[in-house]
C-alpha cells in the first residue's frame, strides 16, 4: 500500500490538509512514533509532517503570559523558558536522552498526554494552556481542560495544536523525578510545585505523576497554601512530614492500585520539591 | 507513492525518491555508503546511531528519512569538517583524536554514535564539568570500557577546542 507524506509550509496548508484526512497521523518530531514498535508505523498510510510550519515556531511574551509554539523541541523550550516557567524548563530538560530533547517538541508532548510523561504535571502545576487552531478560528483551553482520560484529549479532528501558553514570573516552582534510568525511562513518579506569588496571598500549586496520570493535590494545596502563610519562608521540618502524610494519604485516595513503595517514594519526592519552592525565599 | 528527500549529508547535495517510512540510519548506510552511522539497537536506546541533524545529534533510527528534506545531515564520516582545519589534530576532529589518545573504546561499536554527542556538546559550549559531559552521553550505551576513559576523551577534546572543564572526581554516570 502506499504512503502519502503531506509537506505542509503554512498552517493554512496545515488546517486544510487536517481537513481533507483527517486520518493522517500528524507529526513533527515524530520522537513518540518512531520509539514504538515499528508495527506502529504501518498502521499509516498518510502522514502530515508540521515541521515546517512557520506559525508553530513563534512565541511572544505578554505581561503576564508567555506564548511558545507548538514545534518548540524541548531543548529549546528548556533554554527559552527557564527563567520565566522554570518547572516546565526542567521538565523538558528531564526527557529521554539528549537527542530525543533536540527533536521531540512540546505539540507532540502535549497531543499524546501520556499519562506517566515528564510535562504533564509541570503543566497542571503551573496552571498552562493550549491553544487549538482550526480553519474557523482559534481557543484556548486550560490544560486541565486538555485531557479527557489518559492518552485521550479535547482536540478536535479540523484542530492542530498550534502553541501552548503559560503565566510568567509567577514565583519559584520545582520539578523532580524519579524512576530508573532517567534516559530511558518514563519517571515513575514526579512532581511539580509552583507558588502564585503574584497573589495578595501567595498560593501553591501541586500536581504529580505516580505512572496513572497526572494530576493536581487539592488538599496537599491547601495544607501548603496555609503552611506557607503562617511559616513563612523556611519550612520547618515538621511542616514536611506532615505534607509527606497528606500526600501518601491523597494518593491512597486516587488509587487503591498505587503500591506502597510507590506512594511513599511519591510523598518523599513531593516533600523534596516543595522544600526547594519553598527555600527558594527571594521571590516570596 | 515515494517521497522525494533534497538534502545535505556532510555537505554533499543528494536528492533521493525513497519510500516514506524509511529510517534515517537505513537510507544513510544502504543508499548513500555512509556505514560509519551504526545500527545498534533500532529502538533509540543505545545512541550508536546518532547524527547531526541541523548540527543538533539525533538519533538516526529514530528519525524517517523524509524528514532531513531540506535539512543538512552530518554524519561521523563529516565530523572533521565541522571544526576549521587549524582545530583538527592529524586530519581528525578534536572528539575523535580523543577517543584515540584516551583508548575511548574498546569494540568500538558505540564509538560513532558516541562522538556525534559529545561533539555536539562542545560545539555549544564554553565551559563544562565532568557530570555535564556524562549528562550529555546519557543517551549513548557503551558496554565496553566503563565510560570513564570516554568522558577522558571528551575532556582532552573539550581542552583542544578552548572549553573548559572542571574535573569533578566524584562524578559518576
Amino acid at each position: 500500500m502506499g504512503t502519502d507524506w503531506f509537506r505542509p509550509i503554512s498552517l493554512e496548508e496545515a488546517l486544510e490538509l487536517r481537513m481533507t484526512y483527517p486520518d493522517a497521523y500528524l507529526l513533527c518530531g515524530a520522537t513518540h512514533l518512531m520509539t514504538q514498535p515499528r508495527t506502529a508505523l504501518s498502521q499509516y498510510t498518510r502522514f502530515i509532517d508540521l515541521s515546517r510550519v512557520e506559525q508553530l515556531y513563534g512565541c511572544h511574551t505578554e505581561e503576564c503570559v508567555i506564548q511558545v509554539g507548538a514545534a518548540f523541541s524541548y531543548a529549546r523550550a528548556a533554554d527559552f523558558l527557564a527563567s520565566t516557567v522554570p518547572a516546565v524548563a526542567q521538565a523538558c530538560r528531564s526527557v529521554g536522552t539528549p537527542q530525543v530533547r533536540n527533536k521531540g517538541t512540546l505539540g507532540g508532548a502535549v497531543a499524546l498526554s501520556l499519562p506517566n510523561a515528564d510535562l504533564p504535571p509541570a503543566l497542571l502545576a503551573v496552571g498552562a494552556e493550549v491553544v487549538l487552531t482550526s480553519t474557523v478560528g482559534s481557543r484556548v483551553l486550560p490544560i486541565e481542560a486538555w485531557v479527557c482520560e489518559p492518552s485521550q484529549t479535547s482536540l478536535q479532528p479540523d484542530e492542530i495544536i498550534t502553541a501552548l501558553r503559560f503565566p510568567r514570573d509567577q514565583g519559584p516552582q520545582a520539578y523532580h523525578r524519579l524512576g530508573r534510568r532517567a534516559a530511558f525511562c518514563f519517571p515513575e513518579v514526579a512532581a511539580a510545585i509552583a507558588i502564585d506569588a503574584t497573589l495578595p496571598s501567595p498560593y501553591v500549586r501541586i500536581a504529580m505523576t505516580v505512572g496513572t496520570g497526572a494530576f493536581r493535590l487539592l488538599h496537599a494545596e491547601q495544607f501548603a497554601t496555609e503552611a506557607l502563610s503562617m511559616m513563612g519562608t523556611e519550612p520547618p521540618e515538621e511542616i514536611g512530614m506532615e505534607f509527606y502524610g497528606i500526600v501518601e494519604e491523597t494518593l491512597a485516595a486516587h488509587s487503591a492500585e498505587i503500591p506502597e513503595v510507590v506512594r511513599t517514594s511519591a510523598a518523599a519526592v513531593a516533600v523534596r520539591t516543595l522544600q526547594e519552592v519553598w527555600s527558594d525565599g527571594d521571590h516570596l | 507513492m515515494g517521497v522525494t528527500v533534497h538534502t545535505r549529508v556532510n555537505g554533499q547535495p543528494i536528492e533521493r525518491e525513497i519510500e516514506a517510512r524509511q529510517l534515517l540510519v537505513y537510507f544513510l548506510r544502504d543508499e548513500l555508503g555512509l556505514t560509519g552511522t551504526h545500527v545498534g539497537c533500532d529502538t533509540s536506546q543505545c545512541g550508536a546511531c546518532t547524527v547531526w541533524l541541523d548540527g543538533r545529534a539525533v538519533k538516526s533510527c529514530t528519525v524517517l528519512a523524509a524528514q532531513v528534506d531540506e535539512h543538512e545531515v552530518t554524519t561521523v564520516e563529516g565530523l572533521a569538517e565541522t571544526v576549521p582545519e587549524a582545530q583538527r589534530i592529524e586530519g581528525l576532529h578534536p572528539v575523535q583524536a580523543g577517543f584515540w589518545e584516551k583508548h575511548g573504546l574498546q569494540c568500538g561499536f558505540c564509538t560513532p554514535g558516541m562522538m556525534m554527542t559529545a561533539a555536539e556538546l562542545l560545539a555549544n559550549s564554553e565551559r563544562l564539568s565532568q557530570q555535564e559531559i556524562r549528562e550529555a552521553l546519557e543517551g549513548n550505551i557503551c558496554r565496553c570500557t566503563g565510560y570513564q576513559d570516554i568522558v577522558d576523551a571528551v575532556a582532552f577534546a573539550a581542552e583542544k577546542m578552548g572549553v573548559s572543564v572542571e574535573r569533578d572526581v566524584t562524578a559518576s554516570i
